[in-house]
């Protein structure tokens, strides 16, 4: 009896110290192998840990004339619908997608795949949807078929300036500013996010009593520009009209102040809607012709030659030569448009006229490396420094070469390759008693502590005397008055200006070929200028000369502005 | 001191939610008046003025005529 109780006993202890070796091999595999595993799982139970997202900086257009700032871009609240497959029966999958699909513009084949996944908790079925729509769909009360908050950029004008501002769009599934403003400003405007460290409570939110850590998100800052909406607009409706009528191919006009180089209207045709970029079909459409793209000017480039001439004390305005209609330099022949020749005539007469042979005449007087450096203090071989992304330089390399008849075509825009805003620019120094400034497009940048970092004008060089500006302003004032540009003069007013018809190279055969680019340069009240604008459209059909295409343009965009500035005539 | 410890903590439970409610009304607001602000900037934009104008029948001005006073131009009574 004593044995068998020995031997219970005995059993009882290993059956006790297998229990207990399964115990602590388990609370090992636990506690120790599986620490990290369960320390996370119940932090995550208990603990809270949020990123803190930024809102990117608006972006204000002006309204000069009430002093209000109006936003171009901004951060709108959109819904977001998606679908929860899980929760869908499989019988109501296809008439769920036949009621969604004209709602959300999607085939109902898409919808149906996306929702065509039991296990799945989540597949989204569409952004940006609008408030009505959102309920729209809330209201068909469609169980698995939810609804989420989300902010997307917002344009609320459409095109209007979309060159200028860009877009934001997604890069690695990151918001991320491209092209214009939203692209130079990147950093600026995206702003830096932050976190949100604590214990949460059985709903999830924030126990404010418990110990936590914040670093507060930091919204990006404001820009204000220095573009007007009215003449931004005006601009814009002038640009298209033109280019529809002429049946041109694309087209620039842009606005400056020539005191400061605040711009205040850029437009480029063919435009997008910044809202919709992803729609358009050919991204060059996205390049802003006016700093991306070169060309070579044409006459429009002879006030430049005009001005180093004048201030180098080799020519006056009076200056007279005998044009043949034709120059001969070594091989080659340069003839004046329509193979027109002038007889005697003055520098005025020159710009009057757009005499090629006149052009040649004031270069020649000077060495190449005069010409040269009047060509580069003006700024055409470099960008101008404008605060928008992707801005290129001129090509003036053919004046490196030292080549007489390189030299001898520049002297009337041919040969050198510029952008818009370089030749404007430059011009406006003629505005601004001989100051190239840089040209910017945000007046101020107000950070989320309120603070203003205002632009100041800067001055870039000092190109030519404030006499020699004067000197030519008049001789621009008497190409509007006494040529064929006639159609540019708004009575009552100062108005000076140059065209040019330019022909567009050949790149298969070299030369030129039938196509031509038309620009138009001009500033008013001329000797107290309040805007120069530049016009230019490209391979306009139908119609030969600047001078008979844009020149109206110009016209009703400075009567505009004398309005809307309320300058009153002389 | 327990009772006391009971009756801060209910009251900061309280006010968090109190908190907790004002800030998603704060949120609600905003998001209004940036939808506002949106709306208002389109009504004012040049398109849609323009529009205005056209159904109403209003003319683009297109002469604008500035007065030119010579001497004293306050009223002797």
């Amino acid at each position: 009896m004593r044995r068998f109780t020995q031997w219970r006993i005995q059993i009882l202890f290993i059956i006790t110290l297998f229990i207990g070796g399964i115990i602590i091999a388990r609370l090992f595999s636990l506690q120790i192998l599986k620490y990290n595993f369960y320390s996370a799982s119940a932090q995550n139970q208990h603990q809270l840990y949020q990123k803190l997202f930024p809102k990117r900086g608006g972006i204000f257009i002006q309204d000069l004339k009430s002093k209000e700032y109006l936003p171009l871009a901004t951060n709108k609240e959109f819904q977001q619908v998606y679908a929860v497959p899980k929760l869908i029966l499989q019988e109501k999958r296809e008439e769920i997608a036949r009621q969604l699909s004209p709602l959300l513009d999607l085939d109902e084949e898409i919808i149906l795949n996306r929702i065509n996944k039991p296990e799945d908790p989540y597949e989204p079925l569409k952004h940006k949807v609008d408030e009505d729509l959102a309920q729209q769909i809330q209201s068909l009360k469609i169980k698995g078929i939810e609804l989420v908050k989300e902010t997307w950029r917002y344009y609320p004008a459409g095109s209007l300036a979309s060159h200028l501002v860009g877009f934001v769009g997604l890069k690695d599934e990151m918001e991320i500013g491209q092209y214009g403003l939203e692209g130079y400003y990147e950093e600026k405007l995206k702003g830096a996010a932050g976190f949100l460290e604590g214990w949460k409570d059985i709903l999830g939110y924030l126990i404010p009593a418990a110990a936590q850590k914040t670093q507060p998100a930091q919204d990006g800052s404001d820009l204000i520009l220095t573009i007007d909406q009215n003449i931004q607009f005006k601009a814009e409706k002038e640009l298209e009209e033109v280019i529809k009528k002429w049946s041109a191919d694309e087209g620039t006009i842009i606005v400056m102040e020539p005191k400061s180089g605040a711009i205040r209207a850029l437009a480029n045709w063919p435009n997008f809607n910044p809202n919709e970029y992803f729609k358009v079909e050919d991204i060059n459409v996205f390049l802003n012709s006016s700093i991306q793209k070169i060309y070579e000017p044409g006459s429009v480039f002879k006030p430049i030659t005009m001005a180093a001439g004048l201030n180098q004390g080799l020519i006056n305005p009076q200056t007279a030569y005998e044009d043949l209609g034709y120059v001969k330099i070594k091989n080659s022949i340069i003839r004046n448009a329509a193979d027109r020749s002038y007889g005697v005539s003055t520098m005025t007469n020159v710009l009057e006229n757009s005499i090629n042979t006149g052009a040649v005449f004031v270069q020649q007087k000077m060495s190449h490396e005069a010409f040269r450096q009047y060509v580069e203090d003006f700024g055409f071989d470099r960008p101008t420094g404008i605060d928008l992304t992707g801005e290129i330089g001129g090509d003036i390399s053919n004046l490196s070469e030292n080549r007489d008849i390189n030299f001898a075509t520049a002297s009337f825009g041919q040969g050198v390759a510029i952008t818009p805003l370089e030749l404007i620019t430059a011009l406006a120094a003629v505005a601004n008693q001989g100051k190239v400034m840089r040209p910017f497009a945000v007046e101020k940048i107000i950070e989320p502590n309120g603070q203003e970092i205002i632009t100041e004008p800067q001055i870039v060089k000092e190109v030519i005397y404030p006499k020699t500006a004067v000197q030519l302003t008049r001789m621009l004032i008497s190409t509007i008055e006494n040529s064929y540009d006639r159609k540019a003069q708004v009575k009552g007013y100062d108005v000076a200006g140059k065209t040019g018809t330019a022909q567009v190279p050949n790149l298969e055969s070299g030369g030129y070929s039938d196509k031509t680019i038309h620009t138009f340069v001009g500033f008013a009240p001329a000797f107290d200028p309040k805007f120069i604008v530049l016009i230019k459209i490209d391979n306009p059909k139908g119609i030969r000369f600047a001078s008979d295409s844009i020149t109206p343009v110009f016209r009703r965009l400075a009567e505009y502005m004398f309005n809307y500035f309320e300058i009153p005539p002389k | 001191m327990s009772f006391f410890y009971l009756i801060q903590t209910n009251g900061v439970v309280s006010k968090t939610y109190q908190i907790r409610q004002e800030k998603q009304r704060l949120e609600k607001l905003r998001a209004e008046k940036s939808t506002l602000e949106i709306e208002a900037a389109r009504l004012q934009s040049p398109a849609n003025l323009g529009e205005i104008a056209k159904t109403l029948g209003m003319e683009e001005a297109v002469k604008v005529v500035y007065l030119k006073e010579k001497g004293a131009v306050a009223i002797k009574k």
